[in-house]
């Protein structure tokens, strides 16, 4: 068989990329949970009555664009909403307090001059929120500034592919056969629009959050247990302090 | 930080190295850059030497820059004409944990470890398939000596 011209099929995925750049902003407004659950009307009846009862419990949703790093950028969108809206002076201390941890790490890792422009946009962020100079509608335009959106998720690009190449034994199991970790992590996690499984939430979860300060994510798919799925991350006896919606492929941010 | 910005501390970082790939930035646009990769012992560029354009666009580096070589070269994953290169990095597998002079050491890696499964130049891919390494050799010379070892001579 003749080797296809490797140029084309990339290409067409810029083609397939570029058209859902044009419908989606990078995190839309907050929005009905009950709209999407019309989307499947025709479709997936059995989505569409899952999303219905999700929305009795959570009503709102706001919408990630579907470009791969929707689960990154939703964890921290979500992650800066809630130390905003809750005010918690030691929450901002104990974030504050992990990320100069991380800092350094991923200088020591990556080298200093490359982590710094995204580092630096995770410390702006921590630093406006202190001052109070930061609220929902400034996050909002933050998180739809290409750069600073895009530097955030090469952050916790870097943050979930350190902790799981210092945790190893942990992963291996997730890293497919004849792949190293390292390899896994640099095709896996590192590039840009990969989209995250499994292994990268428990490990960015695991990196940041602890028992007092949980994530949830409510799972929607298509398998025949009645409703949805709740699974709490780091572990499940975590206090989840903010909600992402799952549906195959692809993560939302979920309010009460 | 902007694109701009980072491209003025990367090229800062080289200019205070030895700058083994004769790194130079476009003194009216930052964006674009240019480097000499030296051909590896051992490969068919053997005493060439290889100038690459590097355009980078104001997502960089969120996104990878556009690499051609504006010598032309007879290796599998380097279009002969349009020296457009085609590396996982430079596509698929780029991350923003690359700069300029990863992505020269990587493209001076490609010179000595040729992916013929993914052939730009289908002829030098079919020669390695074929694993007619003589054939490989003496095309990808007689190329290097027609255009990339000829400044040289002329100085010598």
């Amino acid at each position: 068989m003749e080797p296809v011209n490797p140029m084309l099929i990339f290409k067409q995925m810029d083609e397939i990329k570029d058209e859902i750049k044009s419908k989606q902003p990078l995190v839309g407004s907050i929005e009905n949970l009950i709209n999407i659950s019309q989307e499947y009307k025709e479709t997936n009846p059995i989505f569409e009555k899952r999303i219905i009862e999700l929305s009795k419990e959570f009503p709102k949703v706001q919408r990630m664009r579907a470009d791969g790093n929707c689960f990154y950028r939703g964890f921290f969108y979500a992650l800066f909403l809630f130390l905003i809206q809750s005010n918690d002076k030691d929450s901002l201390t104990y974030f504050q307090k992990k990320f100069a941890f991380f800092r350094t790490k991923l200088e020591k890792r990556y080298g200093e001059f490359i982590m710094e422009m995204f580092c630096d946009s995770i410390d702006d962020v921590l630093l406006s929120i202190e001052q109070k100079t930061l609220d929902e509608e400034k996050l909002l335009d933050l998180f739809n500034e290409q750069m600073t959106s895009e530097s955030i998720v090469a952050y916790a690009r870097f943050l979930t592919s350190t902790y799981i190449s210092e945790n190893q034994s942990t992963f291996s199991f997730y890293v497919p056969m004849g792949m190293t970790v390292s390899e896994y992590c640099k095709q896996n996690i590192e590039p840009m629009e990969q989209e995250a499984d499994h292994p990268e939430i428990f490990s960015l979860s695991s990196a940041l959050l602890d028992e007092s300060t949980g994530l949830a994510i409510q799972k929607i798919d298509g398998k025949v247990n009645e409703n949805y799925q709740t699974l709490i991350f780091p572990n499940q006896d975590s206090n989840p302090k903010f909600n992402l919606l799952y549906r195959p492929g692809h993560y939302d941010i979920l309010f009460k | 930080m902007k694109s701009s910005q980072r491209l003025a501390k990367e090229y800062s970082k080289i200019q205070k190295s030895d700058n083994e790939f004769n790194i130079s930035i476009d003194s009216n646009n930052i964006l674009n850059w240019k480097a000499i990769l030296k051909g590896p012992d051992e490969t068919p560029f053997k005493n060439g030497n290889f100038e690459i354009s590097i355009k980078c666009t104001d997502q960089y580096p969120m996104k990878p820059p556009k690499v051609f070589f504006n010598t032309p070269i007879f290796h599998p994953n380097i279009h002969f004409k349009t020296g457009e290169v085609c590396l996982d990095v430079l596509k698929a597998n780029w991350s923003p944990a690359w700069d300029i002079f990863a992505i020269c050491r990587a493209i001076s890696l490609l010179l000595s470890h040729p992916e013929p499964d993914s052939p730009l130049n289908c002829d030098a891919g079919n020669m390695l398939r074929a694993k007619d390494e003589m054939a490989y050799f003496s095309m990808g010379e007689m190329y290097t000596q027609m255009f990339a070892i000829k400044e040289n001579s002329d100085k010598k």
